[in-house]
């Protein structure tokens, strides 16, 4: 009857703490994320990769996030991975070679293993630590501040953060609804029969269907006020958000950034 | 049919209308990508979560599909640009690509929807839109990124060439094997020596085999710009062959509930004025004081008026109610008065009625969730002006008129019902408005929330703003200047606010609501600490708290239960500790308590949705211990606990296991007529019906508790009535009923024991009676 309770974790879960990362702008951090992200995609060896991988901790310990946040996949999971890398790395074998006594070892695919492993990890870390310092409120605006440049160019801005907005803000409706479709689901699978024959699968399957409709029904009606909401206040045709200056610390933020891709960039050119 | 056919005109209309002028997305057009790009999102998000998630990742399709047949393509072009940028902060760049490949595709089958095209069409074309640009778009990628795309490549190698090997490497084991076998073969074993044979030969293919898994893998590697793109395309064309047959009965049964054009007549009458605004940018806005005469109005389709001949006068700074029954008419003179043109008789303004503009007309609503439009509450105050505007308004001040000082930077997501009304005033007086329109803005508060929001519409009346405030509260009668009460679409009544309206037809509805209205009070501090659960002897507590008089069968006790959210995970939050109570047959338990007192999660372990970290609940049958669990949730969300298309369909367990008897007996019990609703379609229903059907949809397995989850929310008074009437019916029958609610109005009906939470604890325990003996209040009936 007692189930282990599964340690949650949050994608875009803000962490309420107070803490340099949290201080600078949902812009900002948008901003060092992509720029670090292109930097480390092209510049990907292992000396960039070491030094990605120290920026990626310093922004950790000044957020002030507790290592509990970490999303831990099951142990299984990571034991299968890590011995299939090894093992396939092992196999696939190349420089450099290890030699214990009369056996030779051969590093160099469980190099390439463990470099292509850092790499993923260090973007989708570096991603999650935006997440659980950002509020998702703060993003939509900061997006319309980074994106309103281009309307001069002749896109049409304000519909995109229009939508934009809107589709943040309605973020934790639809979450809402998903969760209790799901618990709906939850309750009414009591009496769902076995998948025994072919009528009680396409039974299921209508089902399926019928939750589907349910979420975008719901989605539709609650579209429709929201679009009348939005009449009522004349229409979006100036989504700007409010203004927002930066502050010394999204200056020094920056200015780090920029540090870090230079030195990836040095490295990757010398090639040490 | 009908509706097909003009969808395709319209749509061909719209493309013809481009070419001229690209005309921006209309308001719905907006909310409508925002929210289904948010449910095709959520659908990939949730796909990557769980394992069987593939399935729901090619279901986001769907959404797509939708707002591309209801609307524009332009309107699926923004949805999948905000969905494709929300989706890179949440899942990196992945993400983008399956969100654009669900968008495309889902294009593509709208279109074949529409034109009515064979499968063989969206397969080619989800390649032409999806498949060709991500392959192009890809293969220039990894050229580009030549580190990274070296790294990745290697990987694959590594990791392909290492399989191969492992493989060769087993068979050569099983071959070594078989030849130790083999050394026996002239011994007395000779089955041995045969199996040894039959090793080293399926160990020498297995070994072949593993090598042979390798050469392929550099071919791959060398020809990666070919064989990305290709494993691209193969597999869109499955994916879009499975999703054309799989999307067509949802978009087919979708558009025809939603029949009607989704453009609500204030965004029609919005155009119009645009349109107007441009041909004098002269005129003055000034939409009070303002004369109505003899003002008619029809619905399409409908026969009888929804306004038939009201003339009525609206002056400078008044409060105004409009008052009347469901239906009466009175939210359409409301729109009327907001610049909704009539078919027959004069609307007389001073100047325009600008909608949302300054000195203009403002408007608040009846859901509070679906009004807000900013994630942050400062968001929302300054969400639609211009920059200018924006620059002037004192956003500390706004909130302070509307007494929410300090919410500033608060998600909106966050905040009670009260709360978001009263930011929906703030958003409408940043406009500096000369005439707010209430329609029904107090309609799903509780008594306290009302209060506030009646408070702030005096006070802003005060400040020379002109407030029409539409209601059927009575309560709400007591703020007002004066009212005119609507009966079938025509004036019955008018008079000063206080006093009430005379008896007719339409009065006496709102004469019995006004008995209602004064919800008792929860007086916590007097008998406080006569009725805390004492901490001696897990009996004695349940003796305390065994709710009914005369005493039917435990079925249930709680004991020790407390839960705590994300546990051990920076989010943990404690939702209940140390609740202790026993019900029994025809038991009610009613559960107060303020937002985020662990009320919902307590109704959710009660239903057995959640197993409570702490604590257990025990069952019981006919006193005996038992692990049967006999308990349903009604969910607040009526609508979505109801999935099927009909009632009956709804009734009708999984396993076809009611009869249709079964069925008219459930209803009857929830007081709906069978022969009346049990055909009926989902979609037709009312929110009161919809909530009766709903519990009707789990009396059906006959469960001996029935869990309901703030089952008055959202109702008007007389759909609340007979809910709780119905409530009150299912403990006559001998079911227990443990009812969620912040709103102490019908509580006689909802429970017979109180539970009052505060932080996740038991904060008192109260009898109904006696929460009615301290208030003086009328008898409902």
């Amino acid at each position: 009857m007692k189930k282990k309770q599964r340690r949650e974790f949050g994608i875009f879960r803000y962490i309420d703490r107070s803490s340099f990362v949290h201080d600078i702008w949902a812009g900002t951090k948008i901003v060092i994320l992509t720029l670090v992200s292109i930097a480390v995609t092209s510049f990907v060896n292992w000396p960039t990769l070491c030094v990605m991988t120290g920026f990626v901790l310093i922004v950790f310990i000044f957020a002030k996030v507790p290592i509990r946040a970490i999303p831990v996949p099951p142990a299984w999971i990571v034991v299968l991975v890590l011995i299939s890398g090894i093992v396939t790395g092992i196999e696939a074998g190349g420089k450099p070679y290890v030699h214990f006594g009369r056996v030779v070892v051969k590093l160099g695919g469980v190099e390439t293993f463990f470099e292509f492993a850092l790499f993923s990890l260090d973007i989708i870390f570096l991603l999650m630590i935006v997440g659980w310092t950002s509020k998702l409120g703060e993003v939509s605006s900061s997006l319309a501040r980074i994106l309103k440049p281009f309307k001069k160019v002749g896109l049409p801005i304000d519909e995109v953060v229009a939508t934009l907005s809107l589709s943040i803000r309605a973020v934790p409706l639809v979450i809402d609804e998903i969760k209790t479709i799901s618990l709906v689901e939850k309750q009414r699978r009591k009496h769902r029969p076995a998948f025994e024959d072919a009528k009680r699968v396409k039974d299921v399957f209508n089902e399926g269907i019928d939750m589907i409709i349910v979420a975008i029904t719901s989605c539709l009606r609650r579209a429709t006020e929201i679009g009348e909401a939005i009449e009522a206040r004349g229409g979006y045709s100036d989504v700007v958000g409010l203004s927002k200056k930066l502050s010394r610390k999204d200056v020094f933020a920056l200015f780090f950034t920029l540090l870090v891709i230079t030195t990836m960039g040095v490295f990757y050119l010398v090639r040490i | 049919m009908n509706v097909k056919d003009s969808k395709i005109h319209s749509t061909k209309s719209d493309l013809v209308g481009m070419k001229k002028k690209v005309q921006k997305l209309t308001a719905s057009e907006v909310a409508e990508a925002a929210l289904l790009g948010d449910l095709a999102l959520g659908l990939q998000v949730v796909g990557w979560l769980i394992t069987v998630g593939a399935a729901l990742q090619w279901v986001s399709v769907v959404p797509f599909a939708l707002i591309y047949v209801r609307n524009r393509l332009r309107a699926l072009v923004m949805s999948a640009v905000s969905v494709i940028m929300l989706s890179f902060l949440l899942g990196g760049v992945t993400l983008i690509f399956q969100v654009y490949l669900a968008a495309s595709i889902g294009y593509v089958v709208g279109k074949a929807y529409m034109n009515k095209k064979k499968g063989l069409y969206v397969v080619v074309f989800s390649v032409f839109y999806g498949a060709l640009p991500v392959a192009i778009l890809g293969d220039l990628l990894l050229y580009v990124f030549t580190n990274a795309r070296a790294l990745t490549l290697k990987q694959f190698e590594v990791g392909w060439v290492g399989l191969g090997r492992f493989i060769s490497l087993i068979g050569k084991g099983v071959q070594y094997i078989g030849q130790i076998m083999g050394y026996h073969k002239g011994s007395t074993n000779g089955g041995l020596a045969s199996f040894g044979s039959i090793f080293n030969s399926s160990g020498y293919s297995i070994s072949k085999f593993g090598i042979s898994l390798t050469s392929p893998a550099k071919w791959v590697i060398i020809h990666w710009w070919f064989v990305f793109p290709l494993s691209l395309i193969v597999s869109i064309m499955l994916m879009a062959m499975v999703m054309n047959i799989f999307s067509k009965p949802i978009v087919k049964r979708v558009i025809k509930d939603f029949s009607q054009p989704n453009k609500s007549m204030l965004a029609l009458s919005a155009e119009v004025g645009i349109g107007e605004n441009e041909a004098d940018e002269s005129k003055v806005i000034r939409p009070v004081p303002l004369s109505l005469n003899e003002v008619t109005f029809f619905y399409e389709g409908q026969k009888s008026p929804a306004l038939f001949k009201v003339s009525l006068e609206v002056n400078d700074c008044e409060l105004i109610g409009l008052i009347g029954r469901n239906g009466s008419g009175k939210s359409t003179l409301g729109k009327v008065i907001a610049g909704v043109k009539p078919m027959l008789g004069q609307v007389i303004r001073s100047g325009e009625v600008g909608l949302g503009k300054k000195f203009g007309t403002s408007m608040v609503f009846q859901r509070p969730e679906s009004q807000i439009l900013g994630s942050q509450v400062e968001d929302d105050i300054v969400w639609g002006l211009s920059e200018e505007e924006v620059d002037k308004i004192d956003i500390d001040f706004m909130l302070q008129r509307v007494g929410l000082s300090g919410f500033r930077k608060r998600e909106t997501s966050k905040l009670s019902g009260g709360e978001l009304q009263r930011l929906a005033f703030a958003a409408c007086l940043a406009r500096s408005p000369s005439l707010i329109i209430s329609d029904e803005s107090t309609a799903l508060l509780d008594a306290s929330g009302r209060r506030d929001v009646m408070n702030l519409i005096a006070a802003i009346k005060s400040e020379n703003v002109t407030v029409v405030h539409i209601t059927h509260i009575s309560d709400d009668l007591n703020y007002l200047d004066r009212y005119i009460q609507l009966s079938n679409g025509q004036v019955i009544s008018e008079g000063k606010g206080l006093e009430l309206p005379t008896a007719t037809n339409g009065a006496t509805s709102l004469k019995g609501s006004t008995l209602v209205v004064s919800a008792p009070q929860l007086t916590v501090q007097d008998n406080k600490n006569q009725s805390l659960p004492n901490d001696d002897g897990m009996y004695e507590v349940s003796h305390a708290h065994s709710i009914n008089n005369q005493i039917g069968e435990k079925i249930l006790s709680a004991r020790n239960i407390g839960h705590v959210h994300g546990a051990k995970s920076p989010w943990e939050k404690r939702a209940l500790i140390d609740i202790n109570f026993d019900i029994f047959e025809s038991d009610g338990l009613l559960v107060v308590g303020k937002n985020g007192s662990g009320k919902t999660t307590l109704a959710m372990i009660l239903a057995g949705l959640l197993v409570p970290s702490e604590g257990e609940i025990v069952w019981y049958e006919n006193g005996e211990k038992t692990d049967t669990v006999s308990a349903a949730l009604v969910f607040q969300h009526a609508r979505l606990q109801l999935i099927n298309k009909t009632v009956y369909d709804n009734l009708m367990p999984y396993d076809k296991s009611a009869s249709q008897a079964d069925i008219s007996e459930v209803l009857q019990v929830v007081d709906l007529d069978p022969g009346y609703f049990i055909n009926r379609e989902i979609s037709t229903l009312s929110g009161g019906e919809l909530r009766r059907v709903a519990i009707a949809s789990v009396l059906i397995d006959k469960p001996k508790l029935i869990v309901l989850d703030e089952p008055l929310a959202g109702l008007d008074v007389e759909a609340a009535r007979k809910v709780s009437s119905s409530i009150s019916a299912l403990r006559e029958k001998g079911t227990a009923t443990v009812v969620v609610s912040h709103d102490l109005e019908y509580a006689q009906a909802l429970g017979i024991k109180v539970l009052e939470l505060e932080d996740g604890a038991v904060f008192n325990w109260h009898d109904v009676k006696d929460l009615y003996d301290s208030v003086s209040i009328r008898d409902e009936r």
